[in-house]
């Protein structure tokens, strides 16, 4: 349901049944993946809520990215161009983050070549 | 009760004299290992290799374990903690790399069918399971009569080596690795259902056991490894057999009172156990029928979030295998003298321990969820997201008991072999066979694999429930910081010398 960037995501639907092995079995009952329950602390006024199943977030992106994802047959043009300036938006962000990834990958690799280098060459 | 306790144990070394025996590879069934290594949970001897395997410490104290003859490598231990730590950590980022959600559920999603023709269905398979529900309280029946009326050395003891070895060792290898066929064998429910069906224990009918939920289950897991630890039940045919009555006369008179399927559903904590292992099998039995799929798949496409009761027993299934390697440690010991120096009687102390440490564990854990909360910066209510990422301790708790018991069950194999001809007699030698040295390195790669499965399983949750695809990822955080402690710890464990349990 969060296919890439090149990939125009289909209904929530048709993946289901076309990857899901599994998959329709009580998915959509309440309480369940699709709508888990939610609480917001008292005094917060969610910054938007899901026009369809009411669920709460805590950002107008979130939300956008969830009527994408969830309710992807019955948007209207605006929530469609929301959802798609969101998706550009948090696939920028998340270049970003994956670069971080990379970065943290690579120094934590080479600390421990560091570590075990520096522990086997005092040992021996 | 102490006393008797204490006398079996005196002057035991708690691995060491096992080892001595299990390493010079053959020795005689009157003589054999009072302390089979593995009473010890069978479990810690091994988790003991795996460190021993690995860590520099020379191996005074954990040397003596299944792998005795294995010779430590030059590595430190802080560095065999900082490396299983590192590993975990470096299987979060990489999975976080891949943020494709329709990909992660189509990795999920493969699987085959196992086709299972229509004739088999009917005659064949019908014989088999009828086979295989006689053939598992036969053996039930002839534990306990070997337990009682046969050998009572525990290397000779069919009633000892087919419970630990066979069956809690190699038999929940197979429920995790290829498929869960507990229902079928569960000798328990067998003997419920056709006591059900002569009348001989009709059902009541009264209370259901759903009131309190799977708190039972969960209280019965923890008693059952607590006797484990604090009684010689693993080493003295006679006790496993007591025991082993005292749990079917329960069993049978529950599962009489609540109806045969709603008790092993519910309460029954071995049931439990399976069905959990099972569902990290590639065997995996649906509506279709017999489905291969990858490990663990079913873990991460399973929709039910399930509730608090269901998710302690998870979290309790980690820490007993944790409590079992923890009571060797010296500072355990150090801790057991202090409290029981203050008047506290020894199994108490125990008691308290088995129950403090699975409280800090499903705090730490749930702690984690309402974090996860945080940092993924939504509403999801925190509860939920305990509940909804449980299945993930899975593998976990598969991976250690791998780790724990591949060496042991290979190591008792052909003992186990030699008795199964001769339920009651002393076969004329026992053969244990010792690991090789690359084995310990073999277990620490079972546990990394749990963990690397663990990942892969909350990863994949997690786009179930989160939105986007940083979200997700970063609702991981939390778990993963609680998985890397809780593998230092683990490591930790393993790296400290085996003492005795004092008090035992």
């Amino acid at each position: 349901m969060t296919p890439s960037n090149s990939r125009p995501s289909p209904s929530p639907e048709s993946d289901r049944t076309r990857t899901g092995r599994r998959a329709a079995a009580g998915r959509n009952g309440p309480g369940g993946a699709d709508a888990p329950p939610t609480t917001v602390p008292a005094g917060e006024t969610p910054a938007a809520r899901c026009p369809h199943c009411a669920r709460p977030f805590r950002t107008e992106r979130l939300c956008a990215l969830h009527l994408g994802e969830r309710h992807r047959a019955a948007l209207t043009d605006g929530e469609r161009a929301a959802h798609d300036d969101a998706r550009d938006a948090e696939g920028d962000e998340l270049f970003v983050f994956h670069l971080k990834v990379v970065g943290a990958i690579t120094a934590l690799y080479a600390g421990m070549v560091l570590a075990y280098m520096i522990v086997l060459g005092v040992q021996g | 009760m102490r006393r008797a306790i204490g006398r079996a144990r005196s002057g035991v070394d708690r691995t060491g004299r096992a080892a001595d025996r299990i390493g010079a590879g053959r020795t005689e069934p009157d003589k054999g290992p009072r302390r089979r290594s593995a009473r010890i949970g069978p479990a810690t001897v091994a988790l003991a290799a795996v460190g021993s395997a690995l860590l520099a410490e020379p191996a005074a104290g954990h040397a003596g374990s299944l792998s005795g003859s294995l010779e430590p490598t030059p590595v430190p231990s802080w560095l065999v903690v900082l490396t299983g730590g590192g590993i975990v950590g470096a299987s979060f980022l990489f999975t976080s790399l891949l943020t494709d959600h329709a990909l992660v559920r189509a990795i999920n999603g493969r699987g085959v069918r196992v086709p299972v023709r229509e004739a088999v269905r009917g005659t064949i398979r019908t014989t088999a399971y009828r086979g295989a529900r006689l053939a598992g309280v036969a053996v039930l029946l002839l534990v306990v009569a070997s337990g009682l009326f046969g050998p009572a050395a525990p290397t000779a003891s069919f009633a000892v080596l087919v419970v630990w070895a066979g069956w809690w060792a190699g038999y929940a290898m197979s429920v995790y690795l290829l498929g869960n066929t507990w229902p079928t064998l569960n000798p328990w429910r067998t003997l419920a259902e056709w006591l059900a069906a002569t009348g001989l224990l009709a059902r009541t009918g009264r209370a259901s056991p759903g009131r309190l939920g799977v708190w039972p289950s969960v209280a019965g897991l923890l008693l059952l490894i607590w006797i484990e630890v604090v009684s010689p039940v693993a080493e003295e045919p006679r006790l496993l057999a007591a025991l082993v009555l005292v749990y079917t006369a329960l069993t049978l008179a529950s599962a009489a009172r609540y109806g045969t399927a709603a008790w092993f559903r519910r309460v029954d904590p071995i049931a439990r156990v399976f069905r959990y292992y099972g569902r990290l099998a590639p065997l995996q039995r649906t509506e279709r029928g017999i489905e291969l799929a990858l490990p663990g798949s079913a873990l991460a496409e399973r929709r039910a979030a399930g509730r608090a009761d269901e998710t302690a027993f998870v979290v309790a299934l980690l820490w007993v295998t944790t409590y079992d390697g923890l009571v060797l440690t010296p500072a355990w010991a150090a801790f057991a003298r202090a409290v029981v120096g203050l008047g506290v009687p020894a199994l108490v102390v125990y008691l308290l321990a088995m129950v403090a440490g699975f409280g800090l564990f499903y705090s730490v854990y749930a702690i984690a969820a309402r974090l996860a909360r945080r940092t993924a910066d939504s509403y999801v209510a925190a509860g939920f997201i305990r509940d909804w990422f449980a299945p993930a301790l899975v593998p976990i708790a598969a991976g250690y008991h791998l780790a724990h018991f591949a060496g042991y069950f290979l190591g008792l194999a052909p003992a186990l072999g030699g008795v199964l001809a001769t339920p009651f007699s002393a076969p004329a030698t026992v053969t244990v066979l010792a690991m090789p040295g690359w084995f310990g390195g073999l277990q620490l790669g079972f546990v990394v694999l749990g963990h690397l499965l663990a990942v892969w399983v909350a990863h994949a949750r997690s786009f179930e429930v989160f939105t986007g695809r940083l979200q997700p990822v970063r609702s991981q955080y939390p778990f993963i910081l609680v998985m890397i402690a809780y593998t230092a710890a683990s490591l930790w464990i393993v790296a400290q010398p085996s003492t005795s349990p004092p008090f035992l």
